[in-house]
């Protein structure tokens, strides 16, 4: 397997881990602390997306040197690549929102 | 050999022992989510239902605040006029029922200006003098009143001794 793809399904999985386990420990949290848990879950969870895609990315400076170099340098094909890697990045952390948030919709429909 | 057996059984129960307590923390990680998944709709309902009780509850509190500055504030006026009529030297075959209720119609009338003022300028004398000692004509028949007791709140009582009077001519 080719680094590239090594690297996307990495940026992913650690932005959908990030927001997933953050929504699902705040929810812990939540019920300790007396709050309405699925409510604090996609408020973190909608909070923590950004964070998410910069963890993923394994800190957003790498990443921006990465795109100064190739506006600055010329050099397309790391820009491309480094502009993919924020968009499966965004796609990892909007998944992970999505997948709480479909919790809390499955919770609504057995509730009733 | 013993030795050996020995340490191998330490080895055994330290690796026993380590997976245990990893068993143990994440089984209680895991389940402690699974729980706070599963009871969390139930509980989201439960807080949204206790924020709308308590909204409900300010707001009927707010309104009951001002309904109670309302009351205190706002000036007692006279709603209605009760009229109880006894009757003197009458047994009650003796009573006319019509009569009865044209006295009672006539009271209530000379009273009527009195309805809807504040009680704070109506005058419990003059509201007496008003019918006390009058002599009332009605049809062939003629009656002196007496105010006997009077009750003055927003319903004006009257306890009025009815008396009647022999027709001379």
């Amino acid at each position: 397997m080719s680094s590239f793809y090594f690297s996307i399904t990495q940026n992913f999985l650690i932005a959908f881990g990030v927001v997933i386990g953050a929504s699902l420990f705040s929810g812990l949290g939540a019920i300790i602390t007396d709050n309405p848990p699925f409510k604090v879950m996609t408020d973190v969870a909608g909070s923590i997306k950004i964070w998410a895609i910069a963890a993923s990315l394994g800190g957003t400076f790498s990443s921006f040197a990465m795109i100064e170099k190739g506006l600055f340098e010329g050099e397309i094909k790391t820009l491309i690549k480094q502009a993919f890697y924020i968009l499966i990045s965004l796609t990892g952390a909007n998944v992970g929102y999505e997948f709480i948030r479909l919790l809390q919709r499955c919770g609504a429909i057995w509730g009733k | 050999m013993k030795a050996k057996d020995a340490k191998y059984k330490n080895a055994t129960c330290y690796k026993f022992s380590i997976c245990f307590i990893a068993g143990l923390l994440w089984g209680t990680v895991i389940g402690s989510l699974s729980i706070s998944v599963l009871v969390g709709y139930r509980m989201d309902a439960f807080h949204e239902k206790i924020a709308y009780l308590e909204h409900t509850i300010a707001d009927k509190d707010e309104k009951l605040s001002k309904l109670e500055k309302s009351i205190n504030n706002a000036d007692v006026v006279l709603k209605d006029i009760y009229i109880i009529l006894e009757f003197n030297n009458l047994s009650v075959e003796q009573i006319d029922q019509i009569d009865n209720i044209e006295i009672e119609k006539a009271i209530k009338e000379k009273y009527a200006s009195s309805l809807g003022k504040e009680i704070k300028s109506l005058d419990a004398d003059i509201l007496v003098q008003v019918i006390d000692k009058r002599i009332l004509k009605l049809n062939s028949s003629e009656y002196q009143l007496t105010v006997k007791k009077l009750v003055l709140s927003d319903i004006l009582k009257l306890w009025v001794e009815v008396s009647s009077l022999e027709v001379t001519s």
